[in-house]
Order: C-alpha cells, then sequence, then structure tokens
C-alpha cells in the first residue's frame, strides 16, 4: 500500500468516526424522562420545562437562582405530594383560574405565550391544567393555615432584638422604637411561623409518601 | 487520485480539515438550537423504537408505546407517553431520544423495574429469619425492588436486629439477578454484631411488689442474654400483673439501659407507675370481672364507667335469665384507692316462653321474626336468650326505618306464667314514608327503565335516606361495568306531599371507554393464547369494568400465576390500554408423606400393642407443562393394604371447552377383606362447574382387574388370576350448599352418580350402578349440631358385577357398628363379606363444645342404620342393622380427626364387641 493510499485510508476512517461521534452527541437528543416518581405519579422533564417556561414558580423560586428547573422539581413534588394526601375534593373557581392565566399571558405577551406552548405541543386547556393543580394546592395550604397564630409580646420583643435591630445596624439607619413598629414585626413573625408550619407538614407528608427522585436525570439536557 | 489529494498543499490540506471539523460540528450543533425553529414546522414522528434494559426489543414492547409512526411530534405527547407507560407498573426508568428534524425518529429507553424473588439471610448464627422478614417492611418477597428501597431495608433489618437482642449489627448486601427473569434474589450477610447478657435487673417507681414477685412472671433475666423484645413482653406482663391486681392504670416502662461493651453486659431500670388502684365489686350476682376491668383501664368519665358497667352486668344476667335484674352503682374513694360498687338484684329467673307482637300491620309477625333472625332455624324450635330479647325494641325500631316508617315505636312487656314469661311488643308503626316519583336526569345512554332496575328505591316503595345512597353506588358501579369512566352522580330529594318524596338521579355521565390494546406482560412460559383464552374482554370491547375484573379472577383460578394485574391505561377520554402483567410461579412441586398403619386389625383397647408399619405417599407435579396451563403429577402410595401409582394429566379445557379434564393411568393393588386385588386403568373425567355451588362430573374409564386372593367361592365374574375388564361411563351431580366442604357446620350436600358399565373395548361387564348421598347439618342450640347422613346404591344388569364393584360398607365412614367392608352378605364357607348390589345407610350424628377454651375439640354421640343386600330385590327396612355409640373429634384444617367408639345394636348384648375408629375427615 503507498502513502496516499494510507493517508486515504486514515482520512476515511476519521470522518468515519467524526461522523459517528457527531451523530452519536448531537442528532440523538434525549427530549423527555422521568424525573421524579411521587406515590406512583410521575413528574416528567416536560413538566418541569413547561412549568419554568410559562413561569408557574417565578415568584416562589426568584430570578438568580442556579438550578431553576431543580427548585421548580421540588415544587411539583410538594404540590403532588399535598393534592395527593388532601386535595381530591378542592375546586378552584373558573374566573380565578381566567385571572391567572391573563396574569400570566400578560406577563409573556400574547405572541410569546402562544409561540411556547407551540413548542411544547400544549393548547390553552393543558396550560390550564396545570395553573389550576397549582392552585388547588395553594387553596389547601391556604385552607389549612389560615388560623391566625396567637404573637405573645415576648416573641416581639426577642425578634426586635435579635432581628430588627442587628438588621437596622447593619443597613446604618436608625432604628425605630419597638411600640411603632409593633404591627409590622407581629406580622412579619406570623408569616414567618405559618411557612415553618406548611415546611413541617408538608416535610411529614414527604416523609410517608414514596418519593423517587431520578439519579443522573437532575441535570437538564437540551 | 482524488481532486481532493491532488490539490491541497499541506497547508490547504490543514485548512481544508478544520473547515471540515468546524462544518460538522456546526452540523453536530445545529439540533440543539433548531428548537425554536421547529416551531415553525410541523413534525412528524417517523419511526418508534424500543430498547428495554440495552436491548432492542420486539413488537410487542412497541404496542405498549402510545406513540405512532404518523402521528405529529409533540413534547407534550412524549410526556404523556411516559406517564402512560409508567401506569403499566413494569418500568422503573423511561427516557425518550429523538433524531430528527422534520422526521422524528423517537427511542424510548425502558428500564425494567426488578422484583426481589427471595429474601435470604447469610449468618452462621441462629437467627429467627421469619421474625425478621417480617420487619422488612421496604422489601418483601415478590415486590418491586430499588437501590433505596435494599437501603431502608438494611435500616430496617438493624433496627429488628437490635431488637432480637443483636446489638451493633454489621450488615453487607448483594443481589443475584435470575437471567430468565427480572427479578433478584437479595443477600443480607450479617457479618457481626454484639450480645449482651443482662447483670441487673432494677425496678424504680412505687413498686408495690416484691422485685421477686416482679422477676418470675418475666423471661428477661439476670444471666440471659439481653433481648429486647422479649423485655417488651415482660413489659406487658408486668402490666397484666398490676391489673390484674386492681392497678388497671398502671404504666410499666422501660427506664435506664446501662451497656458495659467490655463486660458484654447491660443494666436495666424498669419504671413502674401503678397509679390508682381501682377495686371493682359486684355484690348480689356472679358476674365475671374480666368483662368490666376493660373500662376503667384508661382515664375515663366515672359517670360513664358505671353506666357501662352496668349494662354489661345487665346483659350477662339477662343472658342467664334474670329479666327484671337491677343495678344501682357508686364510687367510693379512699386514699389512692378508687372501689367501683355495682349492686346487683337478679330477682327471679324467667324463661321466655312466647314471643307475640301487637299493632303489627306492616309486616306479619313471621316476617318480622325472619327479618330479627328470631325465626325458627330448628324445626319447632324458636329461641331466643334475654339479652338478644331486650335489644330487640331497638332492632325493630331500626327495621320500620329501614321501611320508610321514622316514628316508629316499640315497648317491650312481659307477661308473667308460671314456668316463665311471655313478651308481648307493642309496635306503634306511624305513617310511612313513600316514593312518588323516581327521575333521572342526564342519563342519554340508557334509558331511565334500565337504571331504575339497577336500584334498591323503588316508586310507590318506602323512602329510606341511607338507600338513595347506596342506589347512587349501585348507579356509578353499573356505569363502570358498562365501560363508563368519571361518572359522577348526586341525587335530589324533595318533599311532594305529606310523607311522599320525589328522588331525582343528577348523573353526568363520564366518558365511555373502549380498549384499544390487550398488552400482555411477564408471561415467560406461559403461552400467550392461554392467557387470551381465559380474557372475557377483547380489544375494540367497552371497558365493562365487571369483564375485566372476571379475567383477572379467571387468570388467577388457571393456578399458575403467584400474582395477576391489570391495568388500565388511559390513551384519551375514550380510549384505554388493558395491560396484563402476571407473574408466574413455581412449576415444580415435591412432596412426600409418611404415617404408621397396624399391621392387625385394632382390636378395641389393644390398639396401642399392635404391630406398626410405615405408610406413605409421595407425589411430584409439574405445573403449566409446555405453558398450557396443564398439570402432571405421578402419585405413588404405599401401605399394607394398598400400592398404588397414578400418573395424571390436569387440563382447564377440553377441545376448547371450559371443562376442567383429568386424565389418569393407575395400576395398584389392594387387599379388602375377601378379596386382593390388581388393577390398571385409564380414565377421563371433566368437569363442569354450574355455579358455585353446583357441577356436573363425566367420567369415561377402562379398568383390567386380576383378582389375585379370593377368599370366597367362585363363580362366572368373582374369578382368580382371569383379568375382568370394566368399560363405563359415568355422570355425576354434585349440589354443595355446606359452609365449609373440610369442617361442615350448617348446610346440605347431594351427590347423585350413574353407571353404566358396557361391554366395550373387550370388556365383559354390562351392568348399571347409582349411588346417591344426601347430607345435613344443622346447627342447634349452644352450638351444637345435627348431622344426617343418607347414602342409597342399587346396581344390576345382564351381567353380574364383579365382587371388586358391588358395594360394601362396614368401617368409621359408614357402620360403626362393623370393622372395614364387614357389614352385609357373607360368603357361607369362608364366612367372608361378598358385598351387594344394594346398600342403604343412615348416619346421625349430634356433636357439641366440650372446653370453651378449645373450640376445635368436640364430642359426638352417633347412631348409624343400614345394611348391605346381595341383590337389589332383597333390599328392605326391616333387615336393616343399627349401631350407636360416641367419640371425640378436633377439627384440622385436613377435616377433623376423630376418635369413635360403636357398638353394634343388631347382635345380642352379650356378643357386642367395643369397636375403635381412629380417622381423619368426616364420615362420607
Amino acid at each position: 500500500m503507498n502513502m496516499h493510499k494510507k493517508k486515504r485510508a486514515v482520512l476515511v476512517f476519521f470522518w468515519g468516526v467524526l461522523f459517528w461521534l457527531a451523530h452519536v452527541f448531537s442528532f440523538s437528543q434525549v427530549v423527555d424522562r422521568i424525573m421524579a416518581v411521587v406515590n406512583e405519579e410521575v413528574i416528567t422533564l416536560t413538566d418541569v420545562r413547561i412549568a419554568e417556561a410559562f413561569g408557574l414558580y417565578a415568584d416562589e423560586i426568584g430570578e438568580d437562582v442556579e438550578q431553576p428547573r431543580l427548585l421548580i422539581l421540588d415544587k411539583l413534588i410538594d404540590q403532588k405530594v399535598v393534592i395527593q394526601f388532601s386535595g381530591e375534593s378542592v375546586r378552584v373557581s373558573e374566573d380565578r383560574l381566567d385571572e391567572v392565566m391573563r396574569r400570566m399571558t400578560e406577563r409573556l405577551g400574547a405572541d410569546e405565550a402562544e409561540r411556547r406552548l407551540d413548542y411544547f405541543g400544549l393548547d390553552w386547556e393543558n396550560l390550564k391544567d396545570c395553573v389550576r393543580e397549582k392552585m388547588v394546592y395553594q387553596t389547601i395550604i391556604s385552607q389549612r393555615f389560615s388560623k391566625v397564630n396567637p404573637v405573645s409580646l415576648k416573641e416581639i420583643e426577642e425578634y426586635y432584638q435579635n432581628n430588627y435591630l442587628p438588621a437596622q445596624k447593619e443597613k446604618g439607619s436608625d432604628p425605630k422604637p419597638m411600640m411603632e413598629i409593633l404591627d409590622e414585626i407581629e406580622s412579619g413573625i406570623i408569616q414567618e411561623k405559618v411557612r415553618a408550619q406548611i415546611e413541617d407538614w408538608i416535610r411529614k407528608l414527604k416523609d410517608k409518601s414514596s418519593i423517587q427522585i431520578m439519579k443522573g436525570s437532575l441535570e437538564p439536557p437540551g | 487520485m482524488s481532486s481532493f489529494e491532488k490539490g491541497f498543499n499541506p497547508g490547504q490540506k490543514k485548512q481544508a480539515f478544520l473547515g471540515l471539523v468546524l462544518s460538522f460540528l456546526l452540523c453536530g450543533l445545529l439540533p440543539l438550537e433548531s428548537t425554536s425553529q421547529s416551531l415553525s414546522t410541523s413534525p412528524q414522528v417517523a419511526s418508534v423504537s424500543v430498547v428495554v434494559d440495552g436491548q432492542s426489543s420486539g413488537e410487542d414492547m412497541k404496542r405498549l408505546i402510545p406513540i405512532k409512526r404518523g402521528d405529529p411530534f409533540s413534547l407534550k405527547s412524549v410526556s404523556s407517553s411516559i406517564k402512560q407507560i409508567y401506569q403499566t407498573g413494569l418500568f422503573s426508568g423511561i427516557e425518550v431520544a429523538r433524531e430528527g428534524e422534520e422526521d422524528v425518529h423517537l427511542t424510548f429507553f425502558l428500564t425494567r423495574k426488578l422484583f426481589a424473588r427471595r429474601i435470604v439471610f447469610q449468618t452462621e448464627q441462629q437467627l429467627p429469619r421469619l421474625k425478621l422478614k417480617e420487619k422488612l417492611y421496604s422489601l418483601r418477597e415478590g415486590t418491586f425492588f430499588t437501590q433505596e428501597k435494599l437501603e431502608k431495608a438494611v435500616e430496617e433489618l438493624k433496627t429488628a436486629l437490635v431488637q432480637e437482642g443483636f446489638f451493633q449489627p454489621r450488615i453487607e448486601t448483594f443481589t443475584k439477578r435470575d437471567p430468565k427473569s427480572s427479578s433478584f434474589d437479595v443477600f443480607f450477610r450479617i457479618i457481626s454484631f454484639k450480645r449482651f447478657v443482662i447483670r441487673q435487673i432494677d425496678f424504680a417507681g412505687d413498686v408495690i411488689f416484691s422485685e421477686d414477685e416482679l422477676k418470675t412472671g418475666m423471661k428477661s433475666r439476670e444471666g440471659k442474654e439481653y433481648i429486647p423484645s422479649i423485655l417488651s413482653e415482660d413489659v406487658t406482663r408486668l402490666e397484666e400483673i398490676y391489673r390484674a391486681n386492681e392497678y388497671q392504670r398502671a404504666e410499666v416502662e422501660v427506664g435506664e439501659v446501662v451497656f458495659d461493651e467490655q463486660e458484654g453486659s447491660v443494666s436495666l431500670v424498669l419504671n413502674i407507675t401503678p397509679h390508682e388502684r381501682i377495686e371493682i365489686v359486684v355484690r348480689g350476682a356472679d358476674v365475671p370481672l374480666r368483662l368490666l376491668r376493660p373500662i376503667w383501664e384508661t382515664r375515663i368519665f366515672e359517670e360513664w364507667g358505671l353506666t357501662e358497667g352496668e349494662a354489661k352486668i345487665l346483659d350477662t344476667m339477662r343472658k342467664k335469665g334474670f329479666l327484671f335484674a337491677s343495678v344501682t352503682s357508686s364510687i367510693q374513694r379512699e386514699d389512692n384507692r378508687m372501689r367501683v360498687i355495682h349492686r346487683v338484684t337478679p330477682k327471679e329467673k324467667h324463661k321466655i316462653l312466647n314471643i307475640s307482637y301487637d299493632g303489627l300491620s306492616y309486616f306479619a309477625p313471621s316476617q318480622l321474626e325472619a327479618e330479627l333472625g328470631v325465626e325458627e332455624k330448628t324445626p319447632l324450635l324458636k329461641w331466643i336468650d334475654g339479652e338478644h330479647l331486650f335489644k330487640l325494641p331497638a332492632e325493630i325500631e331500626l327495621l320500620y326505618t329501614s321501611r320508610g316508617f321514622p316514628n316508629a315505636r316499640v315497648d317491650m312487656n312481659f307477661v308473667r306464667k308460671k314456668r316463665g314469661v311471655d313478651v308481648l311488643f307493642y309496635i306503634e308503626e306511624g305513617s310511612q314514608q313513600r316514593i312518588e316519583n323516581i327521575s333521572f336526569e342526564g342519563a342519554e345512554s340508557f334509558d331511565s327503565k334500565i337504571l331504575i332496575d339497577k336500584i334498591r328505591s323503588t316508586q310507590g316503595g318506602p323512602f329510606y335516606q341511607p338507600d338513595v345512597q347506596r342506589d347512587m353506588e349501585e348507579l356509578e358501579n353499573y356505569y363502570l361495568r358498562e365501560g363508563f369512566r368519571g361518572t359522577e352522580i348526586t341525587a335530589r330529594i324533595e318533599m311532594v306531599g305529606e310523607d311522599l318524596f320525589s328522588i331525582t338521579f343528577r348523573i353526568n355521565e363520564g366518558s365511555r371507554v373502549k380498549i384499544e390494546k390487550i398488552l400482555i406482560t411477564g408471561n415467560i412460559v406461559t403461552n400467550r393464547k392461554v392467557i387470551l383464552r381465559e380474557l372475557r374482554i377483547g380489544e375494540g370491547d367497552y371497558a365493562h369494568y365487571d369483564r375485566i375484573s372476571e379475567s383477572k379472577r379467571r387468570l388467577e383460578r388457571l393456578g399458575i400465576f403467584t400474582r395477576v394485574r391489570i391495568e388500565e391505561i388511559s390513551l384519551s377520554l375514550e380510549r384505554e390500554n388493558l395491560v396484563i402483567n402476571v407473574r408466574e410461579g413455581e412449576r415444580n412441586y415435591a412432596s412426600l408423606g409418611l404415617g404408621l398403619e397396624t399391621a392387625t386389625k385394632p382390636e378395641a383397647f389393644a390398639l396401642w400393642d399392635a404391630p406398626l408399619r410405615p405408610r406413605g405417599t409421595a407425589e411430584l407435579i409439574r405445573s403449566n407443562v409446555f405453558g398450557s396451563a396443564g398439570q402432571a403429577s405421578l402419585v405413588g402410595q404405599f401401605s399394607l393394604r394398598e400400592k398404588r401409582g397414578v400418573l395424571s394429566w390436569e387440563q382447564p379445557y377440553f377441545f376448547g371447552l371450559p371443562l376442567l379434564t383429568y386424565w389418569n393411568g393407575w395400576v395398584e393393588r389392594e387387599s379388602r377383606e375377601s378379596f386382593t386385588y390388581d388393577r390398571q386403568g385409564i380414565s377421563m373425567t371433566t368437569i363442569r362447574s354450574v355455579s358455585e355451588k353446583v357441577m356436573f362430573l363425566a367420567t369415561l374409564e377402562w379398568a383390567e382387574t386380576t383378582l389375585v386372593d379370593l377368599q370366597i367361592e367362585p363363580n362366572e365374574v368373582d374369578r382368580q388370576f382371569y383379568p375382568y375388564s370394566v368399560t363405563s361411563i359415568s355422570g355425576s351431580f354434585i349440589w354443595d350448599k355446606r359452609d365449609d366442604p373440610i369442617n361442615p357446620r350448617s348446610g346440605s350436600f347431594l351427590s347423585i352418580v350413574l353407571e353404566q358399565a358396557v361391554p366395550l373395548l373387550r370388556a365383559e361387564s354390562n351392568y348399571l350402578k347409582t349411588f346417591l348421598k344426601v347430607q345435613n347439618y344443622v346447627p342447634v342450640l349452644y352450638d351444637f349440631t345435627f348431622n344426617m347422613t343418607t347414602r342409597l346404591g342399587i346396581g344390576g344388569g345382564k351381567m353380574n358385577i364383579p365382587i371388586h364393584e358391588r358395594f360394601f360398607a362396614g368401617g368409621s365412614n359408614s357402620f360403626r357398628g362393623a370393622r372395614f367392608d364387614e357389614l352385609g352378605p357373607v360368603d357361607e364357607d369362608s364366612l367372608k363379606p361378598v358385598g351387594g348390589e344394594a346398600l342403604l345407610l343412615m348416619n346421625f350424628e349430634m356433636t357439641f363444645p366440650i372446653l370453651s377454651a378449645l373450640q376445635d375439640l368436640r364430642g359426638a354421640f352417633f347412631y348409624d342404620v343400614g345394611n348391605v343386600f346381595e341383590k337389589r330385590e332383597d333390599l328392605s327396612l326391616t333387615s336393616l342393622k343399627s349401631a350407636a355409640g360416641f367419640g371425640l373429634r378436633y377439627r384440622t384444617p385436613l377435616g377433623p380427626v376423630r376418635l369413635e367408639f360403636g357398638w353394634n345394636l343388631s347382635v345380642p348384648r352379650g356378643e357386642r364387641k367395643t369397636l375403635v375408629f381412629i380417622t381423619i375427615g368426616n364420615v362420607f
């Protein structure tokens, strides 16, 4: 075999390998997979991406987070657990649902919303179902934790001393006297208590549930 | 040489190469960016392939995928497909990859769910393996296996080991996969653990009793190994000791547990809080305190406790016949002691002579009693105890309420008589509420006439609100059975007049769902058609729920699967797939049974001295042969009297007909009183169950019998060494209404067998035999059961019936006044039984409980009457023999083990011998 033929063979082999690599790594693309199974109910990657694309949890998650899909998945798991354990009889009014949908469309812009629906192969009713599920979850939470927790004066005082004063000092602003901001502190403490109660309740529900998060599927493809 | 090779210098070549690499990379990256571009086009699915556990799968698996070639591609449909596939319960992981832009090639990568087939504990130490296995909640044999479950199971096992006294356990796990199925054997290797010896047990708190007294009742002892589970049982035992000594609320807890690692010992402290002492005193009557103690075990309102105690005392007194007993109660306190005193005035004991009713118009008295369960269960015997009597007014009121009389009132009155009391119920029925009209709104698929037939409420019938709730459930079930899913039903009740109601059922019909595909998985050996044959529903049918359930039942009844699951996988509102997942069971069984029998006839109480010889059975079974659900078995029996080998084939269908069919081939030798025979034969039996209670059997049999030891005068059919062949066809009818076929207590049984032996296949036989058996079990007072069995057999024909086909009687299962086969005509010379063409036997038995603590042990008195007649013309009621006796029997899952003593009443008193029988099974 002369040098040219050798070179040609090497070149052909090289192109072959390159072609194969290109084929494997770029043409074949994972488009969906199971990300979690919550009491035999599946959450797919597409579910997470839909929630991300339409900002279903944007308020709760914020914008500058490292792995938003991970947080969305966590939210979806919470949602499933809560609904499975207590949500069957909860209904959401169509008016409230329409209002949330309207605000979502406004935020994205009608064209962009339509484009995203197309991308996922959804129609408005499908999206409405996703929003409905989230609202059912919120309704259950608000119904369950609507009772106002009493806040003692001691708690207010402690909060003032341990949280408010250091925070003001850090900002460099003059702290207001406690009596002036009594309502503000009280509502802050109530919110914190409710949040802790909700977290505790969901954690207990999760302990009772069978939850499988698929290892290796948390890094989003594509 | 190509222009590419010719025209490029090394520099150019390098440039060209880089260009090409870049262009390829760009091409490769293109799809990543193209998701947004693809919006404007409408990509279609060009192909769907499935990879299961890394292996490309066949068409069967492809049927699981809802997306088909030609469908428009969308992420939504891929996501829905993943959810539908997961619902089949077969896969734990699902991933979908896409290739191509316009023409999309989809690959579904499926990972099978794995099952834990066996759980094995590996250790050299003696471990309570069964107990440990029960404590593995996360991983059980036959359930899905995941790594997470295994990790949880390890923790559970560690906790369980500690509970059993194996502290600080170190466990390794490994699994072995069965290459043929998706199942694992899971091994837990227990590498090490520590045992601790109890050095000291101390009691803290107000102990009251001496430590020695308490320790006597405990299994945990100083010097013994510390096992927390046993200590926990001890705690319960100690609490019982306190309770028995009137400390009803005593609490015992395990307090400080101090381990000495070096010494390998542990010191225990048990904290005891006896709380107050509660003494319960019943004055004026004998009432067991165990009925009253549980009332005071927890903290209760004392008034409630007293009332509850009084109610229990009155129930007990009334049950004993003290119908007019009364109770007053009080509580006395003294330091840490409470005294509950019930003072009973029993008054006179009365029998309930008669119950009558006044004011009945809706029910006839007998009808009312039948509804209340106080009708005559035994002829001429209506019986009710005092406790039940006092509950009757409330029961009657409830019964009336359920028939639309919400204001019915019942008053109970007594008329004292010499021997007891007559009870008179005054009933004020009040007005009846009725249903004037029933209508249905929203029912488009069914006519209201059909729906009205499905519910309990009727137009013009009584109105009872709970019935309406049941009606809604009935309607929902009807829709479900007819293939509808998601039907919602509400009811509106309106008062349309005085005591008149109108019911409107509002039906929000769900979608009527059709089955698109039926997918069968999990069958490794079993033929697909065997499974399909059992299905009562097919592709294209509506999803009738009852048929789906029936299909599941039929598959389970085949007996070849350890689990059958049928999942309905919704594809859309009106379409679904049915996924049938089966797990095949073990196919080979072997069993060996050994026993002892006496070499000589048992002679009364000399039974125990008789020489014993072994008897036994050996059985080999291979089920689901060729995946056909058929079963082959080989059974061998050997004993002094009989030796037998039977080869059987059992199949659930016979030429496509659902007839359970048995083919048997056998060789045997059996010794009877008058003859010993060798027999070989073949038979085919088919069984058709018409209902749970009614069954038909048909048998075709050919057998060749050679008498090898004949102890009677020979004749043309009863001849030694010269074989006699029988070809017969028989039909049987069985009607079994017993509550339990093994240990019946009530119900009846009827069987009729008709056997025609014909001179076919070189057989000489030509006779007809019929055999009828009727059994009745009647429960009578106080758990007594009366049983009557009647058997009538008649035979005859053109040829004499040979001795081995004639009727015989005598022995524990027929006539307990004679030994086996010895009732009836005998040979004049040898005095050995010759059997007969006719048989009539009646067995009467009364069984009763002996000890309340041993419910399965029962006593029995019996009376047997009957005889065997040489010719059927001899059959006469005047020539019957009788026998009587008594016995004990203990109920076991195989039937009662009977010990019976019988005497033949038809022989003169001086010649009567006591016959002893030990048998398992009922008289049959």
